[in-house]
């Protein structure tokens, strides 16, 4: 291998590095990113149906059946959202009455998954209005945060992983850290010895780092506990499979 | 050129949607150790390409890339000449080191086993596609 090559390449990667880092060059990816984003959000949706393949397969008698039962199911939610939107006009005319501001609901941005490695890529960034550190929900359940906001699409460092830490609390009231661990686990630590602690128990975030308090982050699956350590802890069992999410919520504002 | 090209798309595409396993890398490495000329080139592309599509800071995968190839350069010879046991221990510690840096990952046996598999099938495969790029003294045999 000619040698010359490496040190000008390994400069010139050294200085685009330096230059991101800086984001002085943001301007040059931001068309790349105009083609990238859709048609990963493509590929992502081919390999998410493929995964479902072995077992629409081996179901198909009974996903014929269930088919069959999806019309009445269809009216009855039709009947349903119908009984919703004059039960919301209602309480909004209350509150205006009553003098009260407006609902203290939180703001959602909904967002399409385009890729899942380490991180968890979405297809919504700035120009929709996500910012670093927003909180990412799959209906109450946290999955994770926002770490990095280009215009048109975001990083999610998931709660399972291993730079993740969350102050968390049960719902006995006992105080801990939810830590993330490489793969699907993720652990509840600095739990103090004294402190109750429960199988099945559930563990929702405490609210005291930036985040929402009581989103669910799981539920205790398997208690360790050493009676000469100062903490116990135990694993968390996640309430969401994020491989099976196709699209995920962004809280923007609370 | 083609095949490289379409190689690199392919690994970049499945590491950032699909799996998280660095596919590009052991296709830079079985490319650094099979096919001679321009690999540099391909590592500097390829790591810039992954950081694109990946949304990893520009820069980032090619500087691996780049003194992955370099290290293989210094011990080519050895890795080359030697046991295949050789290859698959630099390509063990390579993934290692990289899931490590880029993935936050200690050890991984599934990991262990695909760079095992994968190590094997691509270079069974690649020296068929580029026969006049093995040089005279030895092919490297599966």
């Amino acid at each position: 291998m000619r040698s010359k090559s490496f040190p000008l390449l390994l400069a010139i990667s050294l200085l685009i590095l330096l230059l991101d880092k800086k984001n002085l060059i943001t301007v040059i990816k931001a068309p790349f990113e105009q083609i990238v984003v859709p048609f990963k959000k493509n590929v992502y949706q081919s390999i998410y149906h493929l995964r479902f393949f072995p077992t629409v397969f081996m179901s198909y008698g009974q996903l014929l059946q269930e088919k069959n039962n999806l019309a009445d199911l269809k009216r009855q939610k039709d009947e349903l959202n119908l009984k919703l939107q004059l039960q919301a006009a209602e309480n909004e005319d209350l509150r205006r009455q009553l003098g009260s501001s407006l609902p203290t609901s939180y703001r959602y941005i909904p967002a399409p998954v385009i890729g899942l490695s380490r991180f968890l890529e979405i297809a919504a960034g700035s120009q929709e209005g996500v910012g670093d550190g927003m909180p990412v929900v799959v209906g109450d359940v946290f999955i994770g945060n926002i770490i990095n906001v280009s215009k048109n699409r975001s990083l999610v460092r998931l709660i399972t992983d291993k730079d993740m830490k969350v102050t968390a609390k049960t719902n006995r009231g006992t105080f801990g850290e939810v830590i993330g661990r490489v793969g699907q686990s993720i652990l509840f630590d600095k739990v103090l010895q004294k402190d109750p602690l429960f199988l099945d128990d559930l563990v929702v975030t405490r609210g005291t780092d930036g985040l929402p308090p009581n989103l669910l982050i799981g539920k205790i699956s398997h208690i360790k506990s050493d009676d000469a350590a100062v903490y116990k802890e135990a694993v968390i069992e996640a309430l969401v499979d994020i491989t099976q999410k196709q699209n995920i919520l962004i809280i923007s504002a609370l | 050129m083609t095949w490289i090209i379409m190689a690199i798309i392919l690994a970049s595409l499945l590491e950032s949607v699909a799996y998280l396993y660095p596919f590009t890398l052991m296709v830079i490495v079985v490319l650094a150790l099979t096919v001679d000329q321009k690999v540099y080139r391909w590592a500097f592309l390829g790591g810039l390409f992954l950081d694109l599509i990946a949304f990893r800071p520009l820069g980032s995968d090619s500087i691996f890339f780049l003194v992955t190839c370099f290290f293989l350069s210094r011990y080519k010879m050895k890795i080359y000449f030697g046991n295949i046991l050789y290859v698959f221990i630099f390509l063990l510690v390579i993934i290692s080191v990289y899931d490590y840096f880029f993935n936050r990952i200690l050890f991984s046996a599934g990991h262990f086993v695909l760079t095992l598999v994968l190590g094997a099938f691509l270079l069974s495969i690649v020296p068929r596609i580029f026969p006049e790029k093995i040089g005279s003294k030895q092919k490297l045999i599966i």
